[in-house]
């Protein structure tokens, strides 16, 4: 082949690597995009058909958020979207400490401490995962009723363990799990108890790995739809939730629904933003990268242990 | 002239193992979808959109009947389980092949 070929055929492969790029790209963003217009039309310019790209921006839906505004209005019957953002916020929060503050001791063990049945107990947690949520939320929603938990922040964050939980300890194992064995066994040595190296050691050390868990961890709770739907009511809706309650029977606020996903969408873009190169590897960490995880699926196939 | 962009038959021999553990994954999370079906159509028009998940969902929070509604989600969980265990068969005689 001559040369003139060869960086021909090398040419064609970067337009059409580019060429795909782009097209996944606009796949991906449009619906984003969207909403981004969706939120800054009127709404004459929301139904109208063909679609106007080119409309004058209005801010009108986001203040409609803040101070409620049905045809030209103010309404005092809305989706309260400034409690449903702060309903978010405590949930989250509350959730992504319970789970930090319960996963580190639980993933410190089962990193480095043997005892019966370790590998069935990870498992079981892991196993979460692939249930569907309706064989939790049913039970839950009737022992919430009973117990009083029921359209409470604290019912909501008990609930969320099971989104955070499972997936906190697999990440914190696999990051502990990297830490040396010798600079533990220094420790030890040099007079730490076993809580003194957690302390001491193993949560320093593992910083970096705990800060992106609790962001991880953090999203998944934003994101959450499925518990609060069935768990919360009008008073502790989370954003997710909240969203859907621009459709009523009367009419659709598109508008405003379009500017609360915006608004709802803020932290978890700025968050993504700060922790982009470690998404992926955190997201498949847990199953993919740790030896011990790969094997533990392959022998035990059914996650009927839950 | 598309030969410079498909994948050599060697990347994917050792690639497998990640490609069915994402399968894996998918498949699960297909299986068990709510979220984009509740809010989109709820399972309408009539019941042409309605999955398990959904199905289990409107009886046991909108007819009240959560011994059904509880029935079906056990149902749908014995089904993940015997996709998963199928997909982690094909997980396994990957891994052997790889090794």
């Amino acid at each position: 082949m001559t040369s003139a070929a060869k960086s021909y055929q090398r040419l064609v492969r970067q337009v059409a690597i580019a060429l795909a790029s782009i097209a996944l790209l606009l796949w991906t963003v449009f619906p984003f995009l969207w909403i981004l217009l969706t939120s800054l039309k009127s709404p004459a310019d929301i139904i109208s058909v063909p679609p106007s790209f080119v409309f004058t921006p209005t801010l009108d839906n986001y203040s409609a958020l803040v101070v409620g505004e049905q045809r030209g209005q103010y309404s005092s019957t809305r989706p309260d979207f400034p409690r449903f953002f702060m309903n978010s916020l405590i949930v989250s929060l509350g959730a992504v400490a319970l789970s930090v503050a319960a996963g580190i001791p639980a993933a410190c063990a089962l990193a480095r401490f043997s005892f019966p049945g370790k590998n069935a107990l990870a498992f079981v947690l892991l196993s979460f995962r692939f249930v569907p949520f309706i064989a939790f939320v049913i039970p839950l929603y009737i022992l919430y009723q009973r117990l009083g938990l029921y359209n409470t922040h604290a019912g909501l964050i008990l609930a969320y363990q099971l989104i955070t939980l499972p997936f906190t300890v697999w990440m914190l194992r696999s990051f502990f799990m990297e830490i040396p064995l010798e600079i533990q066994e220094a420790a030890k040595i040099d007079g730490c108890s076993w809580l003194g190296v957690l302390g001491r050691v193993i949560l320093p050390l593992s910083a970096p790995g705990i800060s992106v868990t609790l962001i991880l961890g953090f999203m998944f709770c934003w994101n959450a739809f499925n518990y609060p739907l069935m768990l919360a009511g009008r008073q502790t809706f989370p954003v997710t939730v909240g969203a859907i309650q621009f459709i009523s029977y009367e009419q659709v606020l598109w508008g405003q629904m379009a500017a609360a996903t915006i608004v709802a969408a803020v932290p978890q873009l700025l968050l993504s933003l700060m922790v982009q190169q470690y998404i992926v590897c955190g997201l498949t960490m847990g199953a993919v990268n740790d030896a011990g995880a790969a094997t533990l699926i392959s022998r035990r196939a059914s996650p009927a242990a839950a | 002239m598309l030969m410079p962009l498909m994948i050599p038959p060697v990347i994917t021999a050792l690639m497998w193992k990640i490609i069915v553990l994402a399968v894996t994954f998918r498949a699960m999370d297909s299986l068990r979808i709510f979220d984009v079906i509740y809010a989109t159509t709820a399972g309408g028009p009539n019941d042409a959109t309605t999955n398990l998940q959904i199905m289990a969902y409107q009886y046991s929070f909108q007819w009240y009947q959560m011994g059904k509604g509880m029935a079906q989600a056990v149902v749908l969980l014995l089904l993940v389980v015997m996709v998963s265990y199928l997909l982690m068969r094909l997980w396994n005689r990957a891994s052997e092949s790889t090794q």
